[in-house]
């Protein structure tokens, strides 16, 4: 019997809860408030932060991440292996380095002394440039015509330089001084031109040279820089192929040369080189889109004097 | 086999005139030959052939270059300069800058290049840039889930200037049992490699891509491409990466796809792999280790990486597939360090000491992680097991990853894309969370590899990597060679065919010396070299030789020695030698040739040899000092010099070594 007595009692002081509960909208208020305030705090604490401008939270998890970022330790493992070591003492240091840090930072930016540091503005404006940086969609088909322009108006990118093939005799200027250089130069000449002397058998007369015997197709301004200018225009104005002329001055003394090849400059055929174009097009492109949506954004603002 | 040398030369001469007339009678010529005129045209024909069979032809290159197919290369803003652009840049064309939008143009071409993208990840996000061209694998619903969240991750991260803090998503965890095996360490996750799934079609299309570029960039005779790959096996931070390349062409390289570290990150399986691959597809490689400095102790460990006991088997596989390593590049320079090297006062050159993993380890150095240590190493093992497995050449190559193969410190564009800018190079800085403690002012603009060949041709200058007739330089062009044997004769270094003589009368870099003859009354090995300053850079300081060996109980022993100097120095009595000054003005970054040589030659006989004693010397060549990148930049932006470097470096080449063995 008492069983049965007490059971509609409970049942309806459960009733009674519910009741003022739900009909009541404070309740209601009150309770989704505070669900939403333990998610909110669940999946990002720090956004409470804000909202409390006096309150710093020295939380252990707080705490090691603070030590991640000072002492460049990055797993999260060992920076926690690391505060749990520390003496009391050490860890009320930290705390206090921590805090001196937060507060510091926070009054800081209450002063707006975050606004003029020239620091920190290239830092954003560098964010700012790569956001605005498009991905694939926003770069626009390249067509034929644009091809084409760049091939006109960039066409030195293209151009594959004269190039020359020679082997040489040096007669050095420092060991048979300048005069005699030409003379031994003059009379070797005729001597490789009687014996029909191999290129590559260049190593038979003469010094030794501090770099290459033999050069294959070599720009003008790689065989300037290791035989000098006035070398170099000589060789690459030389027309007699396949035989020894010569003796040409350089910076070391004379040479005697054998011209294996003088290959003129070419300037390639669009259709040769289109698919370079596209590649280089594409990479403009990229900053392009970069650049006008910059422009966009600029738009947007009154410039005066 | 016709053992008559002079019917070989007949033979020879004949095949090529045979070979220039076709309308010559080739039956009567020979008869002729045989009986009037076997002197005369042997002698000429002889002469002319061993033009062409001595290798004169001083190469240089880079042997370890990343495009836009790399992945982290794309991540660190190189999206565009692809195998295509970078052997533009290397042949010498002028191009715009992908960053800059500046022209740029190299100094001096290079005559070779192999492109080494990641063979992991090969061309995911550059094939995700252009739309998804080759779709990826089929995968299961959970699986391919996870890869499209990987590929938003990343997308996001590139939109939005978080490429390198991608990137360090990539990077591995440090070791849990520093020392153990590190693939079998807990904190070893590759995931990193599987988060795509297995993509075999996507890796064929950009194989494919790489294989057609380098076909079309190489030109014989004037600049040679390979097809290669890098093997990125880096379990937790211990970095064991190899580049692979291969002298053959497509018909082969497309039998096969690059083998990567997601495959297994053991070397002994590579090698299983390289061994395998060239049986069946008939193919020769050639597998490069480096930054052996952040190997945390792995690459040149004596023990394999499992901790078994080197076996003869272990070494003779090992040497085979890697006759080299490369010594120096952008992050560090690996041939020595002080703490093991006290009295070389050159060591410590662009010490490299951060790991590439998040422990966030205070760097410490190991012994054998560098190159010196590693060769004493080989010897001991050697000893031990009758095979070296670290009988190395060495070779220095950029490992940039910008497509633009830039070893020159006035003309430097960047280890990454992110880094080609003065402003870019604090980057990582800027990235608090990234757990990358380096930058790009921790870079210098190394290295190159310089090769010693007959001509300009795949077939040659894999045959002179197979004979580690190689050196490595800090990206200077300066040249150096060496002979050594029991009787050289000084005069000959100043002769036209100094290089004749050489390989007549002794062994060149990269050889073997064995005990002396009988007949010859030397007991020291007597060394004869030649160095010439790279025509539009300093002046060389100074030659010295380093020398490392094991001693009859077994210690290990080193020693450098100046041999021969610019200017009028002396060596004091402990043997050291007078720096050579700078002429480095620090307010505009100029130097003068005022100091220093042209040209450095000498002979040298080793004072403290003993016939009984395994060991090894090489050349070191040191130019006088010139302004670092650092020097450059802070100038050029009007900011202090940045801490991170020296403001001026002594660029330096070593030589590929010569090995004595005892009888």
């Amino acid at each position: 019997m008492k069983t049965k007595a007490k059971r509609p009692i409970t049942l309806r002081k459960k009733n009674k809860l519910i009741n003022i509960i739900t009909r009541e909208p404070l309740f209601v208020f009150l309770i989704l408030g505070f669900l939403g305030f333990i998610f909110i705090r669940a999946i990002n604490p720090d956004s409470l932060k804000s909202e409390q401008p006096f309150l710093v939270n020295v939380s252990e998890k707080n705490l090691i991440s603070f030590i991640q970022a000072q002492n460049k330790v990055y797993k999260e493992k060992s920076a926690k292996a690391y505060f749990k070591a520390l003496s009391e003492d050490e860890k009320e240091e930290i705390k206090k380095r921590y805090i001196h840090q937060e507060v510091l930072y926070r009054e800081g930016l209450k002063l707006g002394l975050d606004e003029n540091d020239e620091m920190i503005k290239r830092r954003l404006v560098q964010k700012m440039e790569y956001l605005t940086r498009g991905f694939s969609q926003d770069i626009e088909a390249i067509n034929e015509t644009e091809i084409k322009k760049y091939y006109q108006d960039n066409i030195y990118l293209y151009i594959q330089e004269q190039t020359v093939s020679f082997s040489h005799i040096y007669f050095s200027k420092n060991k048979r001084g300048l005069k005699n250089a030409l003379f031994d130069a003059q009379n070797t000449k005729l001597k490789v031109r009687e014996e029909a002397l191999y290129p590559e058998q260049a190593g038979k007369y003469g010094d030794h040279f501090l770099y290459f015997r033999s050069y294959i197709n070599k720009s003008e301004k790689f065989v300037a820089s290791q035989l000098g200018d006035d070398f170099s225009k000589d060789i690459f104005s030389e027309n007699k192929i396949g035989l020894w002329v010569g003796p040409f001055k350089s910076t070391y003394g004379y040479h005697l040369v054998y011209i294996i090849k003088n290959t003129a400059e070419i300037t390639p055929p669009i259709e040769d080189v289109a698919s370079l174009i596209l590649a280089d097009l594409q990479q403009l492109k990229v900053k392009d889109v970069e650049r006008r949506a910059i422009n966009k954004i600029i738009e947007k603002y009154e410039i005066v004097e | 086999m016709n053992k008559n040398p002079y019917f070989a030369r007949i033979n020879l001469s004949a095949s090529i005139i045979k070979s220039i007339s076709p309308l010559f009678n080739y039956k009567s010529f020979k008869r002729t030959v045989l009986s009037v005129t076997i002197a005369t045209l042997s002698i000429s024909v002889n002469a002319n052939q061993e033009a062409q069979t001595i290798p004169n032809k001083l190469l240089f290159g880079d042997t370890h270059l990343h495009t836009s197919y790399s992945l982290d290369a794309f991540l660190n803003k190189n999206q565009t300069v692809d195998p295509e652009m970078a052997y533009r840049w290397a042949k010498g064309a002028p191009m715009v800058h992908n960053i800059s939008q500046a022209k740029i143009q190299i100094k001096t071409p290079l005559d070779f290049l192999v492109i080494a993208d990641h063979a992991e990840g090969m061309g995911l996000l550059d094939n995700n840039f252009k739309g998804e061209v080759v779709s990826l694998d089929e995968l299961g619903f959970l699986d391919s889930l996870k890869r499209w969240a990987a590929i938003k991750y990343i997308e996001f991260g590139v939109d939005n200037d978080m490429g390198l803090k991608m990137f360090s998503r990539f990077i591995p965890v440090g070791p849990e049992n520093p020392g153990k095996n590190p693939v079998q360490d807990p904190n070893n996750n590759t995931d990193g490699y599987h988060a795509f799934g297995e993509n075999n079609a996507l890796r064929a299309s950009y194989w494919n891509k790489t294989i057609d570029a380098a076909e079309r960039n190489n030109d014989p005779g004037t600049f040679t491409t390979f097809a290669g790959w890098e093997w990125s096996s880096m379990p937790t931070g211990a970095n064991l990466h190899r580049v692979i390349f291969t002298p053959d062409g497509a018909d082969k390289t497309r039998q096969y796809l690059p083998f990567g570290a997601d495959s297994s990150q053991y070397p002994e399986d590579l090698w299983s792999w390289l061994e395998k691959t060239s049986k069946e597809t008939k193919s020769r490689f050639i597998s490069i280790p480096h930054n052996s400095n952040v190997s945390r102790g792995f690459m040149f460990a004596e023990t394999t990486l499992r901790g078994e006991v080197i076996t003869a088997d272990y070494a003779k596989t090992r040497i085979e597939w890697e006759p080299l390593v490369e010594v120096t590049q952008s992050k560090g320079d690996m041939e020595a360090r002080g703490v093991f090297s006290p009295k070389d006062e050159f060591a410590d050159f662009e010490n490299f000491y951060h790991y590439l993993d998040t422990s966030g380890d205070t760097y410490i150095p190991i012994k054998n992680d560098f190159a010196r240590g590693a060769l004493t190493a080989g010897l001991a093992i050697e000893e031990k097991v009758g095979v070296n497995p670290f009988k190395f050449g060495m070779i220095g190559s950029t490992d940039s990853h910008t497509g633009y193969s830039s070893p020159e410190e006035n003309n430097y564009w960047g280890k990454t894309s992110a880094d080609s800018l003065p402003k870019g190079k604090k980057l990582s800085d800027s990235h608090g969370e990234s757990p990358i403690s380096f930058n790009g002012f921790n870079m210098s603009a190394s290295g190159l590899t310089a090769v010693w060949a007959i001509e300009n041709t795949r077939e040659d200058i894999f045959n002179a990597f197979q004979r580690k007739e190689v050196y490595a330089t800090t990206g200077t062009r300066l040249s150096v060679r060496v002979f050594a044997g029991w009787n050289m004769d000084e005069q000959a270094i100043q002769s036209n065919d100094f290089a004749t003589y050489g390989y007549k009368n002794g062994v060149p870099m990269g050889g073997d010396l064995t005990t002396p003859s009988l007949t010859s009354s030397k007991t020291s090995p007597e060394f004869i070299f030649r160095a010439v300053k790279d025509p539009i850079d300093a002046n060389l300081d100074r030659v010295q030789i380093i020398k490392g060996w094991i001693s009859a109980t077994g210690e290990r022993h080193e020693a450098v020695y100046n041999v021969a100097w610019a200017g009028e120095r002396k060596l004091d009595s402990t043997g050291v030698l007078p720096a050579v000054g700078s002429t480095v003005n620090l307010d505009n970054a100029q130097y003068t040739n005022t100091i220093g040589s042209e040209e450095i030659v000498g002979k040298w006989t080793d004072p403290d040899f003993n016939l009984a004693e395994r060991a090894y010397y090489y050349v070191r060549v040191l130019q006088i000092p010139t302004p670092r990148n650092s020097l450059y930049d802070s100038l050029a932006t009007q900011t202090e010099l940045p801490s991170e470097g020296p403001a001026t470096i002594q660029e330096r080449a070593y030589s590929s070594p010569i090995w004595y063995t005892p009888k």
